[in-house]
């Protein structure tokens, strides 16, 4: 059994139960290490708790849990509670859409007082010379006992009872208590806590922290060292900049009391200063990731214990959609860490909330276009529950972000306190065909630097994305039955209040920003109505390997529309066999979009060179005439016969594509890997010293993209049976085989009367140099420029230089297996 | 054949001196006749385990109830004993084997005792929690409950929640509250059953909960640990008698 199986259950019987966990004394009074004795240090035993104690320092404190639940049958015996919980106001986690801390969850707690025995609560009830059921009440004799109950734990179980009652069909949340009332006139009391960044919330959590230290002796302008007043250096140690009045100091290290290597007017002041004068620690942070900042305040000056945050999922965020968010700031004196936090989140657009499931702190950037982790529809949601409204005070068109700071001691709210303003305006949406307003949000960002054009951006993007049209909030109800997400994430609602503008249902993707139990019967959630995605874009700003579409959108199993923007980049192959780019086993019905050279930045798509032809061979064959048979005239005995080069391989594809694509070129190249030349044919002729024979050159090598190389030449034949013929100092022929090759790549051999050299051009030919192709020759995909295919080696007469030869064959093909292509000229623009 | 509904609310537990065979620290006897159904005595061994009143003089009882134990779930059976010094036990009932963990009331041939005893045998390896024990003289009713009586155990008020769709399909459905609510109406009783018996009844119903068995000759395991939800009221009714009522809420 479990909550998760529970709760699909009709008539599940939902039940709350509360723990409060007090502090309680582990010792037994009198019994060492507890030295407290009656009639020393008390009149009568203590309660084991810390008002109680009467000695305090052996007080050892665990806590005591305190277990309440609703007054209903269903419970075991042998089940240790108290039946007092009357009531649960859970107000849950809301999450602020456009980020920052939102508002924390809280639970308020109705008890009933009620005469109570002590047994189980006093540990000495027994020798008590009164009567506990009589004196005082539960609540009275609880608060009397542990005035000192707050940022205790109260661990809220919400589950179901079962037949038998199982602790494991429960789940349970911890919160920090606030306060515990007195009872009012009806008895009742009432308890409140709130979720763990209650810790982050208060005045109390600062951050730098405050410094006492003061100037021992007064500074002049050109002073570096600082001398701090005595005993306070160990303040600043892991600081790296003080505040002296209006002035910014970096400081290289503390010695005793003594700040050394100090660099004066960092924030562009200088002045002298008087002993006596306070030197306040700064915060100061370059260049560093706005996660790891949040975590840092939460865990360090917020004193959230480091188990509540989930590292993985944290990182995946910094390393994922806010890894551009590199922030540098210098704090320069005391500020609550709410406020820090909620500049961080909200101009990075980052929600921060404790999870009312796993108790863990969640973080998540709020970006549109995450991904739905499940699907709502009419037959989920509550009858009459569901309500839609329209926010038109929340739409924004525009947005300005100051930064690049110039004083962090001056105020950070002030425009003239930066150097840089970025702007972002959808003046579309402002027009008058559409709303005929102006929707401007304006952030002051201590955080983002001068040069830092990025984050700035990114913000105002992210906004514009989610709030260009009127944003959209909505209430739905679901019974327990049917919770299976929670705040935070994004689900796909499909209800008949939203339709497209032919009346169809329109499913629509919802951040969920609330989610209430109530009861364990039903749970209530609110959230926003996100825009609909765009198709998935894959961007490539760096040169890649064989880009295969389908992979990198992770397998996709329902058709897509996806846009692929090469930026700045070239996509290549190393292999003719592999294009450079495809589109892989994508669903049929999905579509590409491919920019090559998107946003202007010229980039291009390079098949792989083929290999070049191996080299042809010529034969030069003296025979000496039979000896009853003169030679004719004219005839010198020599026979010369010539073998051609073999055929260069295709180039490689640049792109290979199963689905219809779209081709915008217009800052892009796109070429089919250079075939091979073919390998030169070989020759041999006549010489004056005797015959020679020469192998042909290897073909060239297609040509590829610069970090490829381009195809292998082919090397040269010798025909070795040349060495097989010859005549001995005799004038009989031999067979043997005096074939030599020297350290030049020449080879030698040997007849009667001559020494025949054959020569070749090394063990690779040349690439070849035909495929520097600015023109389109033979392509099929229209005339766009700057589109070229691979050319095929081919076999050419004669003998040409040794090198190979030149190719003049293109190859076709460069777009495979499509049903529908569309090449654009005119760049079409891309958001 | 008379329904003689019967009332347990004399319990000797709270009369005498009551000790355990033993107890756990955290789960003291004491817990087994305050009258609360969320605390429970929690003996610490197997085998006999003895729940034992010393009352000085000899005393008479005719009833023993059990509620919010879990006697049926361990294998526990429970008998009833009595002594005139602590050490020599006499059964004064047969064993008793709980069919389930309801509330319970068995009644035996009334009999006197300076000490009275329920000998809980406990199986090794269980251990057993004991809510709420009572033992004592029943309150005989002199009339039964005849046309319009809802039997506690046949009427469970159940409070439902249930879910719907949108669409229009049931979805959903949460019990939020479990429980029994009951009458306890007496018309036309005599004046002086009344003074004699109601009064006092009252006056511990005001302050601790009993034990209500409506046909317990025929329904023996009818039983309900009931509690008053407000103050009693006495009329005069016709031909000089009274009649009497309280509303009650409780678990069977």
């Amino acid at each position: 059994m479990s909550y998760e199986t529970e709760k699909q259950k009709a008539g599940r019987e939902p039940v709350y139960m509360v723990d409060l966990l007090l502090d309680y004394c582990d010792h037994t009074y009198g019994n060492l290490p507890c030295r407290a004795a009656i009639g020393i240090t008390g009149e009568v035993k203590c309660f084991n708790t810390r008002a109680t104690c009467q000695d305090p320092l052996s007080f050892a404190a665990s806590p005591k849990t305190y277990r309440f639940v609703q007054p209903r049958d269903g419970f075991p015996a042998g089940f240790q509670r108290i039946s007092s919980l009357r009531d649960v106001e859970f107000s849950p986690t809301t999450i602020d859409e456009d980020g920052g801390l939102g508002q924390r969850a809280m639970v308020t707690l109705t008890f009933q007082d009620h005469p109570h025995h002590d047994r189980g609560i006093d540990k000495y009830v027994g020798e008590r010379t009164y009567d506990p059921q009589e004196q005082g009440t539960f609540w009275t004799k609880l608060r009397a006992r542990n005035p000192y109950y707050k940022n205790r734990t109260l661990r809220l179980w919400e589950g179901y009872l079962t037949e038998p009652f199982d602790l494991a069909n429960f789940r349970s949340r911890d919160f920090i208590i606030e306060s515990i009332s007195p009872p009012d006139a009806s008895g009742r009391v009432k308890v409140v806590a709130k979720d763990i960044l209650k810790l982050a919330d208060g005045d109390k959590a600062v951050w730098p922290p405050v410094t006492t230290g003061k100037l021992a002796k007064g500074i002049r302008p050109n002073d570096s060292e600082i001398e701090l007043s005595p005993g306070s250096g160990v303040q600043y140690a892991g600081f790296s900049h003080v505040a002296i009045g209006d002035e910014i100091i970096r400081f290289g290290g503390v010695d005793g009391d003594t700040l050394t290597g100090c660099v004066r007017g960092i924030n562009g002041t200088t002045d002298s200063y008087d002993a006596g004068e306070a030197v306040q620690v700064c915060a100061a942070y370059e260049n560093q990731n706005v996660v790891d900042i949040v975590r840092e305040l939460l865990t360090g000056p917020a004193k959230v214990p480091p188990e509540y945050i989930d590292d993985a999922e944290w990182n995946a965020e910094r390393d994922g959609p806010l890894k551009t968010f590199l922030l540098s700031a210098i704090i320069p004196e005391p500020t609550a860490v709410k406020e820090l936090l909620q500049e961080l989140l909200k101009q990075c657009l980052i929600a921060v909330w404790q999870d009312d499931v796993s108790a863990k702190v969640r973080l998540r950037s709020l970006t549109p276009w995450v991904e739905t982790i499940a699907s709502i529809t009419d037959d989920q949601l509550v009858d009459g529950r569901i309500t839609i409204k329209d926010l038109p005070s929340q739409r924004v068109s525009r947005v300005r972000v100051y930064h690049g700071i110039r004083n962090f001691a001056e105020d950070v709210e002030e425009a003239k306190n930066y150097r840089r303003a970025f702007m972002a305006v959808d003046g579309e949406a402002e027009s008058a065909h559409k709303h005929n307003e102006v929707a401007e949000v304006v952030h002051y960002s201590r955080w983002f630097t001068e040069d830092d054009t990025s984050g700035p951006q990114l913000l105002a993007s992210r906004l514009l994305d989610r709030k260009s049209e009127i944003p959209q909030s909505l209430a739905f109800t679901l019974d327990a039955r049917h919770e299976k997400f929670g705040t935070g994430d994004v689900i796909e609602l499909t209800t008949r209040l939203l339709v497209n503008e032919q009346g169809m249902n329109h499913p629509r993707r919802v951040l969920i920003t609330r989610r209430a139990p109530d009861g364990g019967h039903q749970y209530h959630f609110t959230g926003v109505v996100f825009p609909d995605p765009p198709p998935p874009v894959v961007t490539i700003a760096d040169d890649a390997f064989q880009v295969d579409i389908y992979t990198r959108l992770s397998a996709p199993t329902e058709p897509v529309n996806v846009t692929v923007n090469l930026v700045g980049c070239t996509v290549y192959s190393g292999s003719s066999k592999v294009p450079a780019l495809r589109s892989g086993p994508l669903p049929e019905g999905s579509t590409i979009r491919l920019n090559v050279g998107a946003f202007e930045a010229e980039a291009g798509v390079r098949g792989c060179g083929g290999q070049g032809g191996g080299g042809g061979y010529g034969v030069a064959e003296y025979q000496n005439p039979p000896p009853d048979r003169p030679r004719p005239p004219g005839d010198t005995g020599w026979q010369f016969h010539f073998f051609p080069g073999a055929m260069g391989a295709d180039g490689g594809d640049a792109i290979e594509t199963e689905v219809p694509i779209i081709i915008d070129n217009t800052f892009g190249t796109i070429f089919g890997g250079g075939g091979g030349g073919a390998g030169g044919q070989g020759h041999a002729r006549r010489t004056s010293s005797g015959g020679s024979a020469y192998g042909g050159g290897g073909g060239g090598g297609g040509r590829s993209y610069a970090l490829v190389p381009g195809g292998q030449g082919g090397g040269p034949h010798v025909y070795a049976e040349l060495a097989q013929i010859f005549e001995d100092a005799a004038g009989e022929i031999q067979k043997d085989n005096p074939f030599q090759n020297d350290a030049n790549g020449r080879v030698q051999f040997y007849a009667p009367n001559a020494i025949y050299t054959v020569e070749y051009a090394g063990p690779h030919a040349e690439l070849i140099d035909g495929v520097a192709m600015s023109t389109n020759v033979d392509a099929t995909v229209g005339d766009a420029t700057n589109i070229a295919s691979g050319n095929t080696g081919q076999t050419l007469d004669g003998i040409s230089t040794p090198g190979g030869a030149v190719a003049t064959q293109w190859a076709s093909g460069v777009v495979k297996h499509v049903p529908d292509v569309t090449l654009r000229s005119a760049r079409r623009s891309i958001q | 054949m008379s329904q003689d509904p019967k009332i347990g609310y004399d319990n000797l537990f709270e009369r005498g001196t009551v000790t355990a065979t033993s107890a756990h620290a955290d789960y003291p006897v004491a817990n087994a006749f305050d009258g609360f159904t969320d605390d429970f005595w929690r003996p610490n061994g197997t085998g006999t385990q003895r729940l034992s009143v010393a009352l000085g003089v000899a005393t008479p009882a005719n009833y023993v109830a059990l509620a919010a134990c879990d006697l049926a779930a361990q294998g526990v059976t429970v008998r009833v004993q009595g002594s005139a010094d602590g050490v020599t036990w006499t059964n004064v009932s047969d064993e008793i084997v709980p069919a389930d963990d309801s509330p319970l009331m068995v009644c035996f041939t009334q009999a006197a005792h300076a000490h009275w005893a329920l000998r809980f045998t406990v199986p090794a390896g269980k251990t057993v929690h004991i809510g709420v024990a009572h033992i004592g003289v029943a309150l005989e009713l002199p009339i039964g409950f005849f046309v319009g009586y809802a039997p506690p155990k046949l009427n469970p008020q159940v409070t439902y929640l249930n879910s719907n769709s949108d669409s229009g399909k049931f979805i959903g459905r949460s019990i939020i509250r479990e429980g029994i609510n009951d009458q306890l109406s007496l018309s036309h009783v005599s004046p002086e059953w009344v003074r004699q018996h109601w009064v006092p009844f009252a006056a511990y119903a005001r302050r601790k909960p009993f034990f209500l068995a409506w046909y317990p000759s025929k329904y023996p395991d009818d039983v309900a640990y009931v509690w008053t939800t407000n103050a009693e009221e006495v009329t005069n009714a016709l031909h000089k008698y009274q009649s009497a009522k309280m509303s009650l809420r409780g678990i069977a």
